[in-house]
C-alpha cells in the first residue's frame, strides 16, 4: 500500500514499515522517519543554468538541484548562497 | 469547534439574495472610488479598498479588495470607535479620516475614510475605503521614502478626525490635509472619491435596511460571517496536524529576515512569526495589524478564494508578531517603503506556510502553487510637458509573472493588480516607453511553466527641466522572485535598472526601433531603495519577477515547449538547455526524436557528476 508524499515522492507501507520511494521508478530513498534528501544525487550549478536572466544572480548564489539517483527525476531546485556552499562543503 | 452552516431562521433563497445584494454595494463602492478619482492609483491600479462592516467593526463584506487592507480597515473602525463613541460621538452622515500605521493603517500614503451607517438614529454599520493618495507630504514625492529613518519623516499622520462631521464636509481640514502634500489637487480629488464611494454604501445599505427590514437584514449579515468561518474551518480540519516554516530576506542596505512558523491543530491556524528581525531604521517594518492582515489576505488567497471575504474567514486565524520587530514595528520605526518589502516578505512566507501545510494533504494537494515574492515599481515627479507639477506612479509590479501550479502554467504578466495604460501615461507626463514585453526565458522551467514576468524601458521625453525625478522601491532581494516547486526552476528575479547617456535619441532619428538595450550603450546600474534623476537619454529599465515552475523540465510536454518558443516566452536555446526539447528552424519545427534522445542524454549528465 502507498500514498502519495509529494511530486516524485511516495511513502510505502510494506511489513509495518514506511519508506520514501520514488513514484517514477520505485527507487527506495530512505525510512519515512529519515531525510530523503540525504539520499539523492545533488548537483550544483550556475544560476544560468536555469536560464539567461539569472545570470545577475552568479555571484552571489549557486543553484542546488536534486535528483533520484536511480532514473535522475528531478526533486528540488533551489538557490544557496555561496558562502553556505562553502560552509557545507566544509 | 466546527460551525455548522446555515443555522439560523433565514431561508437559504433569501441569504444567497440579500447576501449577495450586500457584496454589490461593497463591489459598487470600488466602482465609485474609480469613477470618481482620478490618479493612476485609483483608476488604473486598483490601490484601494473598499468594504462594509458591522457595528462592532467585524468585515461584512469586501468587494475587490486587497485581504490586508479588509482587515486594517476593520482594526480602524474598532479605532474610531474607541476614540469617538464617548469623545466627540459618531453621528449620522459623519466620515472619519485615518491614516496612523500606528493606529490602523498600513503606511500614510493609504488614507482611511470611515463613514457610520444608520438606520433611523441607530448605527447599524460601518463602511471603509481606503485610496493610495499620491502624496502625503514626506521626504520623497509620492510618500515612499528611502531616506526616512523615522516615521516622522514620512508625512502626515492622522490617528482619527472627523473630515465630515454631520453631512458638512469640514474645509478647514480638508484644505490643510491637502495642502500639506505636493499634489493638493489630486490629493483632494482622492478624499472626494472616498466620500462619494462611502456615500454610495450608506445610501445603499439604508435602502436594503428600509425595504427588508433590520431584524432580518441584520440575521443574514450575521449568517454571512458565520458560512465563511465554518466552512474555513471544516477545509482546515480536513488537513493533517503540523507545524511548517518559512524565511523570506529583505535586502535594502542591511538583510532582515522575516520568519514564520506554521501551527495547523485542529481547525485553526496559528501563524508565528517569531524569529523575525529587529524592526529597523529604514521604511520596512510592517505594524502589527498589517502582518496579520497579511496572514488574512494569505489564507483568503488559497483557501477562502471561493467564500465571501468577511470576519468569519479572519477568526479562525491567530498571529503572533515579537514587539519591536520587522513584523510588529513601534514608533519611531519607518514604514513607508513597508507594502512592498516587510509586506511583500510577510505574505511570502504566510503564502509559503500554507502551500507546505496543503501538499501534506492528498485532497488539497491540487491546489499548490510556486509563489512569488516580487513586487517593484517606481515613484516619478517632475514638471510635464504641460507645465504643471505632478506626483505618480509606474505600476510595473503588477506585471510579475505568477508561479506554476501543479496542473497548469502560471499566468504572463498577470500578478496582483492591474496596471497602468502606456499612452494614458505619456500623454499626461513626460516619457516615452521605448518597449514594454514578456520577458524571454524569466518563466521558472518546469513541468508546469512560471508565467513569465515583464521587461519595459522608458525615458524622458518633452520634460521642461530636461529630467525628472525617480523613487524606486518595492522587493529588492534577488532571491525574492518566483520560487521554484518539486523541482520546478525559480523565475527570473526583479531588477530595476538605470542606464545613463545611451544612445536613444540617435537612435530614434536613425529610423531604428530602440527596443535592443545592448545596442543602446550607456552606463548601467542597478537600482535599490533609492531616488534617482532621469535624464535625456537615460532609460529606466524595469524587469519584474517571473514565477517559479512546477516539476522536472525534462517532463513537460514538447508542444507546449514549442508554443512557449512562438510565443517568445523561451528561446530556441533555453528549450534545448533546460527543457530538452530540440526546435529547429526560424520557422520553429520541433523534432520529437531529437528530443528523445537528448532528454535521455541530459538525465545520464544529471548522474554523472560527483555527490
Amino acid at each position: 500500500m502507498s500514498h502519495s508524499l509529494r511530486e516524485n515522492l511516495e511513502i510505502v507501507h510494506l511489513d509495518g514499515i514506511d519508506t520514501i520511494h520514488c513514484s517514477q521508478c520505485g527507487f527506495r530513498y530512505c525510512r519515512a522517519d529519515q531525510n530523503w534528501r540525504e539520499f539523492c544525487k545533488m548537483r550544483l550549478l550556475p544560476p544560468a543554468h536555469a536560464g539567461s536572466l539569472m545570470s545577475v544572480l552568479d555571484s552571489q548564489y549557486m543553484m542546488r538541484q536534486l535528483y533520484c539517483p536511480s532514473c535522475a527525476a528531478l526533486l528540488e531546485t533551489d538557490f544557496i548562497e555561496k558562502q553556505q556552499d562553502a560552509a557545507e562543503k566544509t | 469547534m466546527v460551525l455548522n452552516p446555515i443555522v439560523t431562521s433565514v431561508d437559504p433563497v433569501t441569504f444567497e439574495i440579500l447576501s449577495h445584494r450586500v457584496y454589490q454595494i461593497a463591489k459598487e463602492m470600488g466602482s465609485t472610488l474609480e469613477r470618481v478619482g482620478g490618479t493612476v492609483n485609483t483608476t488604473q491600479m486598483h490601490d484601494y479598498m473598499a468594504a462594509l462592516y458591522l457595528a462592532n467593526g467585524d468585515v461584512l463584506s469586501a468587494g475587490d479588495a486587497m485581504g490586508w487592507h479588509v482587515a486594517c480597515a476593520g482594526f480602524a473602525v474598532k479605532r474610531i470607535i474607541e476614540r469617538f463613541e464617548n469623545d466627540g460621538g459618531i453621528h449620522p452622515d459623519d466620515i472619519f479620516l485615518l491614516n496612523d500605521p500606528y493606529v490602523a493603517a498600513i503606511h500614510q500614503s493609504d488614507v482611511y475614510l470611515i463613514s457610520p451607517i444608520h438606520l433611523k438614529g441607530k448605527l447599524m454599520g460601518w463602511s471603509a475605503t481606503f485610496v493610495h493618495v499620491m502624496d502625503i507630504g514626506a521626504m520623497s514625492p509620492g510618500g515612499n521614502s528611502p531616506g526616512a529613518t523615522e516615521v516622522c519623516h514620512e508625512g502626515i499622520r492622522i490617528p482619527g478626525i472627523k473630515l465630515v462631521e454631520r453631512g458638512e464636509l469640514r474645509k478647514d481640514f480638508f484644505d490643510a490635509f491637502i495642502n500639506m502634500t505636493r499634489q493638493p489637487v489630486m490629493v483632494g480629488l482622492d478624499l472626494k472619491c472616498e466620500i462619494a464611494a462611502n456615500n454610495v454604501a450608506k445610501s445603499r445599505m439604508q435602502a436594503l435596511y428600509e425595504q427588508f427590514g433590520a431584524k432580518l437584514l441584520s440575521a443574514v449579515c450575521q449568517e454571512m460571517l458565520h458560512y465563511s468561518e465554518s466552512i474555513l474551518r471544516k477545509r482546515i480540519v480536513e488537513i493533517p496536524d503540523g507545524t511548517w516554516s518559512e524565511t523570506g530576506s529583505i535586502h535594502a542596505g542591511d538583510t532582515w529576515k522575516v520568519h514564520v512558523t506554521l501551527k495547523k491543530q485542529g481547525d485553526g491556524l496559528l501563524f508565528d512569526f517569531t524569529g523575525s528581525s529587529p524592526q529597523a531604521k529604514k521604511g520596512i517594518n510592517l505594524p502589527y495589524h498589517a502582518t496579520f492582515g497579511a496572514c488574512y489576505e494569505a489564507i483568503l488567497s488559497t483557501m477562502a478564494y471561493d467564500l465571501p471575504k468577511n470576519h468569519g474567514a479572519l477568526n479562525p486565524i491567530e498571529v503572533i508578531a515579537p514587539v519591536g520587530t520587522v513584523v510588529n514595528s513601534i514608533p519611531p520605526a519607518p514604514v513607508s517603503l513597508n507594502t512592498t518589502s516587510g509586506g511583500s516578505t510577510a505574505k511570502f512566507v504566510a503564502n509559503a506556510v500554507i502551500m507546505q501545510m496543503l501538499a501534506t494533504s492528498e485532497k488539497w494537494q491540487g491546489e499548490v502553487m510556486a509563489l512569488n515574492a516580487g513586487h517593484r515599481l517606481a515613484r516619478h515627479a517632475g514638471v510635464n510637458q504641460h507645465g504643471s507639477y505632478y506626483v505618480s506612479t509606474l505600476s510595473e509590479g503588477a506585471l510579475d509573472g505568477t508561479g506554476a501550479r501543479s496542473h497548469r502554467d502560471g499566468d504572463d504578466t498577470a500578478d496582483g493588480l492591474s496596471s497602468h495604460n502606456i499612452e494614458w501615461v505619456e500623454a499626461n507626463f513626460p516619457l516615452l516607453y521605448l518597449f514594454r514585453r514578456n520577458t524571454k526565458g524569466g518563466g521558472g522551467a518546469g513541468k508546469y511553466r512560471g508565467g513569465a514576468g515583464s521587461e519595459s524601458a522608458l525615458t524622458v521625453h518633452d520634460a521642461p527641466e530636461g529630467k525628472i525625478k525617480g523613487v524606486a522601491l518595492g522587493v529588492a532581494g534577488l532571491r525574492n522572485s518566483g520560487q521554484g516547486l518539486f523541482g520546478g526552476c525559480p523565475g527570473a528575479p526583479s531588477l530595476l535598472m538605470l542606464i545613463e547617456r545611451a544612445r536613444v535619441e540617435e537612435t530614434i532619428a536613425e529610423d531604428i526601433p530602440p527596443d535592443q538595450l545592448d545596442k543602446l550603450g550607456g552606463n548601467s546600474k542597478l537600482l535599490p531603495y533609492c531616488e534617482f534623476d532621469l535624464g535625456r537619454n537615460d532609460i529606466l529599465y524595469m524587469r519584474m519577477a517571473s514565477g517559479g515552475g512546477y516539476g522536472d523540465p525534462l517532463v513537460r510536454d514538447p508542444q507546449r515547449v514549442l508554443n512557449d518558443v512562438e510565443d517568445g516566452v523561451v528561446s530556441q536555446s533555453e528549450a534545448r538547455d533546460i527543457y530538452g526539447v530540440v526546435i529547429d528552424g526560424d520557422d520553429p519545427v520541433l523534432d520529437l526524436a531529437a528530443t528523445e534522445r537528448l532528454r535521455a542524454r541530459l538525465r545520464t549528465e544529471r548522474l554523472q557528476d560527483p555527490k
